[in-house]
Protein backbone atom coordinates (compact mmCIF):
# COMPACT_ATOMS: atom_id res chain seq x y z
CA UNK A 1 0.00 0.00 0.00
CA UNK A 2 1.40 3.22 -0.86
CA UNK A 3 1.99 6.23 1.76
CA UNK A 4 -0.62 8.37 -0.43
CA UNK A 5 -3.19 5.80 0.00
CA UNK A 6 -2.16 5.01 3.44
CA UNK A 7 -2.48 9.19 4.04
CA UNK A 8 -6.06 8.64 2.08
CA UNK A 9 -7.69 6.24 4.51
CA UNK A 10 -6.40 7.84 7.74
CA UNK A 11 -7.81 11.26 6.77
CA UNK A 12 -11.14 9.15 6.17
CA UNK A 13 -11.20 7.78 9.27
CA UNK A 14 -10.45 10.60 11.12
CA UNK A 15 -13.26 12.49 9.14
CA UNK A 16 -15.71 9.76 10.03
CA UNK A 17 -14.58 10.27 13.81
CA UNK A 18 -15.30 13.34 14.25
CA UNK A 19 -18.45 13.12 12.62
CA UNK A 20 -19.73 10.37 14.76
CA UNK A 21 -18.12 10.95 17.96
CA UNK A 22 -20.33 13.85 18.74
CA UNK A 23 -23.68 11.95 17.98
CA UNK A 24 -21.93 8.93 20.40
CA UNK A 25 -21.74 11.39 22.79
CA UNK A 26 -25.29 12.84 22.20
CA UNK A 27 -27.10 9.60 22.13
CA UNK A 28 -29.86 8.98 24.62
CA UNK A 29 -30.16 12.89 25.39
CA UNK A 30 -31.86 13.99 22.55
CA UNK A 31 -35.52 14.16 22.44
CA UNK A 32 -36.22 11.57 19.75
CA UNK A 33 -39.00 13.33 18.20
CA UNK A 34 -37.51 14.11 14.89
CA UNK A 35 -37.84 17.99 15.53
CA UNK A 36 -35.99 20.00 12.93
CA UNK A 37 -32.76 21.32 14.47
CA UNK A 38 -34.03 24.91 12.92
CA UNK A 39 -36.43 24.65 15.68
CA UNK A 40 -35.25 22.39 18.65
CA UNK A 41 -31.45 24.53 18.72
CA UNK A 42 -32.33 27.56 16.88
CA UNK A 43 -35.82 28.82 18.05
CA UNK A 44 -35.36 27.35 21.52
CA UNK A 45 -31.67 29.08 21.94
CA UNK A 46 -33.39 32.34 20.72
CA UNK A 47 -35.89 31.69 23.53
CA UNK A 48 -33.44 31.21 25.79
CA UNK A 49 -32.53 34.71 25.01
CA UNK A 50 -35.70 36.32 25.15
CA UNK A 51 -36.52 36.19 21.53
CA UNK A 52 -39.19 34.49 20.21
CA UNK A 53 -39.50 33.82 16.65
CA UNK A 54 -42.66 35.29 14.30
CA UNK A 55 -44.51 33.31 12.24
CA UNK A 56 -43.46 33.90 8.05
CA UNK A 57 -45.19 36.46 5.73
CA UNK A 58 -46.67 33.92 4.31
CA UNK A 59 -47.80 31.61 6.34
CA UNK A 60 -47.70 27.85 4.85
CA UNK A 61 -46.75 26.17 8.23
CA UNK A 62 -50.91 25.26 8.75
CA UNK A 63 -52.03 21.58 9.04
CA UNK A 64 -51.20 19.91 5.72
CA UNK A 65 -50.76 23.22 3.70
CA UNK A 66 -46.99 22.92 4.16
CA UNK A 67 -47.04 19.42 3.24
CA UNK A 68 -48.87 20.29 -0.18
CA UNK A 69 -46.44 23.30 -0.52
CA UNK A 70 -43.60 21.07 -0.25
CA UNK A 71 -44.98 18.74 -2.83
CA UNK A 72 -45.43 21.42 -5.25
CA UNK A 73 -41.99 22.32 -4.96
CA UNK A 74 -40.47 19.39 -5.24
CA UNK A 75 -42.16 18.21 -8.14
CA UNK A 76 -41.60 21.99 -9.77
CA UNK A 77 -37.91 21.26 -8.90
CA UNK A 78 -37.73 17.84 -10.20
CA UNK A 79 -39.33 19.40 -13.65
CA UNK A 80 -36.77 22.06 -13.92
CA UNK A 81 -33.96 19.34 -12.98
CA UNK A 82 -35.37 17.16 -15.82
CA UNK A 83 -35.89 19.76 -18.64
CA UNK A 84 -32.65 21.66 -17.90
CA UNK A 85 -30.76 18.59 -17.48
CA UNK A 86 -31.67 16.96 -21.07
CA UNK A 87 -30.31 20.23 -22.69
CA UNK A 88 -27.54 20.44 -21.18
CA UNK A 89 -26.55 16.51 -20.76
CA UNK A 90 -28.75 15.18 -24.06
CA UNK A 91 -28.75 17.67 -26.27
CA UNK A 92 -25.42 19.24 -25.14
CA UNK A 93 -23.82 16.05 -25.68
CA UNK A 94 -25.51 15.25 -29.45
CA UNK A 95 -24.54 19.06 -30.45
CA UNK A 96 -20.81 18.07 -29.24
CA UNK A 97 -20.72 15.05 -31.23
CA UNK A 98 -22.18 16.58 -34.33
CA UNK A 99 -19.74 19.27 -33.94
CA UNK A 100 -16.85 16.69 -33.34
CA UNK A 101 -17.68 14.92 -36.46
CA UNK A 102 -18.02 18.33 -39.08
CA UNK A 103 -14.11 19.22 -37.77
CA UNK A 104 -13.24 15.42 -38.16
CA UNK A 105 -15.05 15.58 -41.87
CA UNK A 106 -17.04 12.67 -40.99
CA UNK B 1 -28.79 27.38 8.48
CA UNK B 2 -32.76 28.44 8.17
CA UNK B 3 -32.93 31.45 10.87
CA UNK B 4 -36.59 32.20 11.65
CA UNK B 5 -38.38 35.18 10.77
CA UNK B 6 -37.72 37.35 14.15
CA UNK B 7 -35.16 35.25 16.05
CA UNK B 8 -32.57 37.63 15.43
CA UNK B 9 -32.62 41.26 16.70
CA UNK B 10 -33.19 43.73 13.73
CA UNK B 11 -29.61 45.90 14.07
CA UNK B 12 -28.03 42.07 13.76
CA UNK B 13 -30.37 41.38 11.25
CA UNK B 14 -29.59 44.15 9.23
CA UNK B 15 -25.38 43.89 9.61
CA UNK B 16 -25.43 40.51 7.58
CA UNK B 17 -27.04 41.91 4.58
CA UNK B 18 -23.93 44.29 3.79
CA UNK B 19 -21.93 41.33 2.98
CA UNK B 20 -24.92 39.31 1.72
CA UNK B 21 -25.68 41.96 -0.84
CA UNK B 22 -21.93 42.50 -2.15
CA UNK B 23 -21.27 38.81 -2.42
CA UNK B 24 -24.35 38.04 -4.59
CA UNK B 25 -23.70 41.15 -6.86
CA UNK B 26 -20.39 40.13 -7.27
CA UNK B 27 -22.28 36.74 -8.08
CA UNK B 28 -24.77 38.45 -10.59
CA UNK B 29 -21.88 39.72 -12.69
CA UNK B 30 -19.79 36.54 -12.53
CA UNK B 31 -23.13 34.70 -14.12
CA UNK B 32 -23.80 37.28 -16.49
CA UNK B 33 -20.37 37.54 -17.99
CA UNK B 34 -20.19 33.79 -17.70
CA UNK B 35 -23.64 33.10 -19.51
CA UNK B 36 -22.46 35.80 -22.40
CA UNK B 37 -19.43 33.21 -22.84
CA UNK B 38 -20.93 30.08 -22.75
CA UNK B 39 -25.03 30.28 -23.13
CA UNK B 40 -25.38 27.00 -21.88
CA UNK B 41 -23.59 28.24 -18.03
CA UNK B 42 -27.74 29.60 -17.66
CA UNK B 43 -29.13 25.83 -18.03
CA UNK B 44 -26.11 24.42 -15.57
CA UNK B 45 -26.78 27.51 -13.62
CA UNK B 46 -31.02 26.57 -13.29
CA UNK B 47 -30.31 23.03 -12.67
CA UNK B 48 -27.68 23.65 -10.08
CA UNK B 49 -30.26 26.21 -8.54
CA UNK B 50 -33.07 23.52 -8.69
CA UNK B 51 -30.76 20.97 -7.09
CA UNK B 52 -29.69 23.25 -3.71
CA UNK B 53 -33.08 24.43 -3.38
CA UNK B 54 -34.70 20.81 -3.16
CA UNK B 55 -31.20 19.87 -1.39
CA UNK B 56 -31.45 22.61 1.29
CA UNK B 57 -34.85 21.74 1.98
CA UNK B 58 -35.00 18.45 2.35
CA UNK B 59 -35.36 17.07 5.71
CA UNK B 60 -33.04 14.27 6.49
CA UNK B 61 -33.87 12.22 9.85
CA UNK B 62 -30.74 11.31 11.72
CA UNK B 63 -32.08 8.51 13.83
CA UNK B 64 -29.25 8.18 16.48
CA UNK B 65 -29.58 12.10 17.54
CA UNK B 66 -33.68 11.71 17.16
CA UNK B 67 -33.70 14.40 15.35
CA UNK B 68 -33.75 16.31 11.38
CA UNK B 69 -31.93 18.31 9.32
CA UNK B 70 -31.05 19.95 6.43
CA UNK B 71 -28.06 19.90 4.12
CA UNK B 72 -27.11 22.64 2.09
CA UNK B 73 -25.98 21.64 -1.06
CA UNK B 74 -23.93 25.03 -1.87
CA UNK B 75 -20.09 23.44 -1.68
CA UNK B 76 -21.26 21.11 -4.80
CA UNK B 77 -22.63 24.24 -6.45
CA UNK B 78 -19.81 26.52 -6.09
CA UNK B 79 -17.51 23.42 -7.11
CA UNK B 80 -19.83 23.64 -10.47
CA UNK B 81 -20.46 26.69 -10.88
CA UNK B 82 -18.04 29.14 -9.19
CA UNK B 83 -18.23 30.45 -5.13
CA UNK B 84 -20.01 33.53 -6.34
CA UNK B 85 -22.53 32.04 -8.49
CA UNK B 86 -23.37 29.87 -5.77
CA UNK B 87 -23.91 32.46 -3.44
CA UNK B 88 -26.53 33.80 -6.21
CA UNK B 89 -28.34 30.38 -6.09
CA UNK B 90 -28.26 30.41 -2.34
CA UNK B 91 -29.61 33.89 -2.27
CA UNK B 92 -32.79 32.52 -4.74
CA UNK B 93 -33.61 29.29 -3.09
CA UNK B 94 -33.45 31.07 0.41
CA UNK B 95 -36.35 33.63 -0.96
CA UNK B 96 -38.36 31.21 -2.27
CA UNK B 97 -37.95 29.12 0.93
CA UNK B 98 -38.74 31.97 3.05
CA UNK B 99 -41.43 33.39 0.76
CA UNK B 100 -43.51 29.42 0.32
CA UNK B 101 -41.95 27.49 2.68
CA UNK B 102 -42.28 28.53 6.55
CA UNK B 103 -38.25 28.33 6.01
CA UNK B 104 -36.02 30.65 7.13
CA UNK B 105 -37.37 34.49 7.03
CA UNK B 106 -37.31 37.83 5.13
CA UNK B 107 -35.69 39.63 7.70
CA UNK B 108 -32.99 36.91 8.31
CA UNK B 109 -32.91 36.62 4.52
CA UNK B 110 -29.56 38.16 4.58
CA UNK B 111 -27.94 36.05 7.86
CA UNK B 112 -29.15 32.87 6.11
CA UNK B 113 -27.14 33.99 2.61
CA UNK B 114 -24.27 34.31 4.77
CA UNK B 115 -24.05 31.49 6.25
CA UNK B 116 -26.03 28.85 3.25
CA UNK B 117 -24.20 30.70 0.82
CA UNK B 118 -21.28 32.44 1.58
CA UNK B 119 -19.58 30.13 3.81
CA UNK B 120 -21.11 27.00 2.01
CA UNK B 121 -19.47 28.21 -1.50
CA UNK B 122 -16.09 29.71 -0.05
CA UNK B 123 -15.15 27.14 2.14
CA UNK B 124 -16.49 24.46 -0.27
CA UNK B 125 -14.89 25.70 -3.09
CA UNK B 126 -11.42 27.07 -1.00
CA UNK B 127 -11.49 22.98 0.09
CA UNK B 128 -11.71 21.62 -3.24
CA UNK B 129 -9.11 23.51 -4.83
CA UNK B 130 -7.06 23.26 -2.01
CA UNK B 131 -7.17 19.51 -1.78
CA UNK B 132 -6.99 19.38 -5.71
CA UNK B 133 -3.46 21.37 -5.37
CA UNK B 134 -2.56 18.97 -2.85
CA UNK B 135 -2.81 16.15 -5.06
CA UNK B 136 -6.09 14.63 -3.71
CA UNK B 137 -8.15 12.47 -6.15
CA UNK B 138 -11.29 14.37 -7.29
CA UNK B 139 -13.79 12.07 -5.25
CA UNK B 140 -11.76 13.03 -2.08
CA UNK B 141 -11.57 16.75 -2.62
CA UNK B 142 -15.16 16.34 -3.43
CA UNK B 143 -16.04 14.72 -0.15
CA UNK B 144 -13.51 16.91 1.97
CA UNK B 145 -15.21 20.21 0.31
CA UNK B 146 -18.63 19.23 1.03
CA UNK B 147 -18.32 17.97 4.34
CA UNK B 148 -15.73 20.70 5.58
CA UNK B 149 -18.50 23.36 3.65
CA UNK B 150 -21.25 21.98 5.49
CA UNK B 151 -20.11 22.02 8.64
CA UNK B 152 -19.34 25.26 8.02
CA UNK B 153 -22.16 26.60 7.24
CA UNK B 154 -23.39 25.46 10.66
CA UNK B 155 -20.35 27.24 12.42
CA UNK B 156 -21.46 30.51 10.64
CA UNK B 157 -25.22 29.98 11.75
CA UNK B 158 -23.91 29.40 15.15
CA UNK B 159 -21.80 32.96 15.25
CA UNK B 160 -24.89 34.89 13.76
CA UNK B 161 -26.91 33.55 16.52
CA UNK B 162 -24.45 34.07 19.06
CA UNK B 163 -23.66 37.23 18.36
CA UNK B 164 -27.00 38.34 17.72
CA UNK B 165 -28.81 36.61 20.82
CA UNK B 166 -26.09 37.46 23.39
CA UNK B 167 -23.80 39.91 22.07
CA UNK B 168 -19.53 40.20 21.37
CA UNK B 169 -18.99 39.44 25.52
CA UNK B 170 -20.30 35.77 25.68
CA UNK B 171 -19.34 35.05 21.84
CA UNK B 172 -16.93 32.38 22.54
CA UNK B 173 -18.83 30.50 24.87
CA UNK B 174 -22.23 30.25 23.32
CA UNK B 175 -20.78 29.31 19.96
CA UNK B 176 -19.09 26.78 20.82
CA UNK B 177 -22.06 25.53 22.85
CA UNK B 178 -24.63 26.20 19.45
CA UNK B 179 -22.06 24.64 17.10
CA UNK B 180 -21.39 21.95 19.96
CA UNK B 181 -25.43 21.21 19.65
CA UNK B 182 -25.51 21.71 16.11
CA UNK B 183 -22.68 18.71 15.67
CA UNK B 184 -24.64 15.56 16.31
CA UNK B 185 -27.08 16.07 13.73
CA UNK B 186 -24.99 17.49 11.38
CA UNK B 187 -21.99 15.57 11.75
CA UNK B 188 -23.34 12.34 10.75
CA UNK B 189 -26.01 14.03 7.80
CA UNK B 190 -22.58 15.92 6.19
CA UNK B 191 -20.93 12.72 6.16
CA UNK B 192 -24.24 10.70 4.53
CA UNK B 193 -24.34 13.46 2.13
CA UNK B 194 -21.01 13.15 1.27
CA UNK B 195 -20.81 9.35 0.07
CA UNK B 196 -24.16 9.65 -1.87
CA UNK B 197 -23.82 10.79 -5.70
CA UNK B 198 -25.25 14.64 -5.43
CA UNK B 199 -23.24 14.84 -2.59
CA UNK B 200 -23.56 18.54 -1.54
Amino acid sequence: MSLRRIATVLVFVAVVAAAVTPTALHRGKGAGDYVGIDESIMEARAQEAGREARPPFINTDQGDLLLFVFTVGGLLAGGALGYLGRMVFVEGATSRERTRSMVDGR
Amino acid sequence: MHLAEGVLPVEWAAVWFAPAAATTVIGVRKLRSKTTQIPQRKALTGIMGASVFAISLMPIPVPVAGSVSHPCGTPLAAIVLGPFVSVVVAAVSLLFQALFFAHGGLSTWGANIVSEGVAGSLVGAGVFLGSRRLGLSLFASGFLAGFIGDLSVYAVTALELSLGLFGVSELGRQWVSLFGAFLPVQGPLALGRRCSPVGS
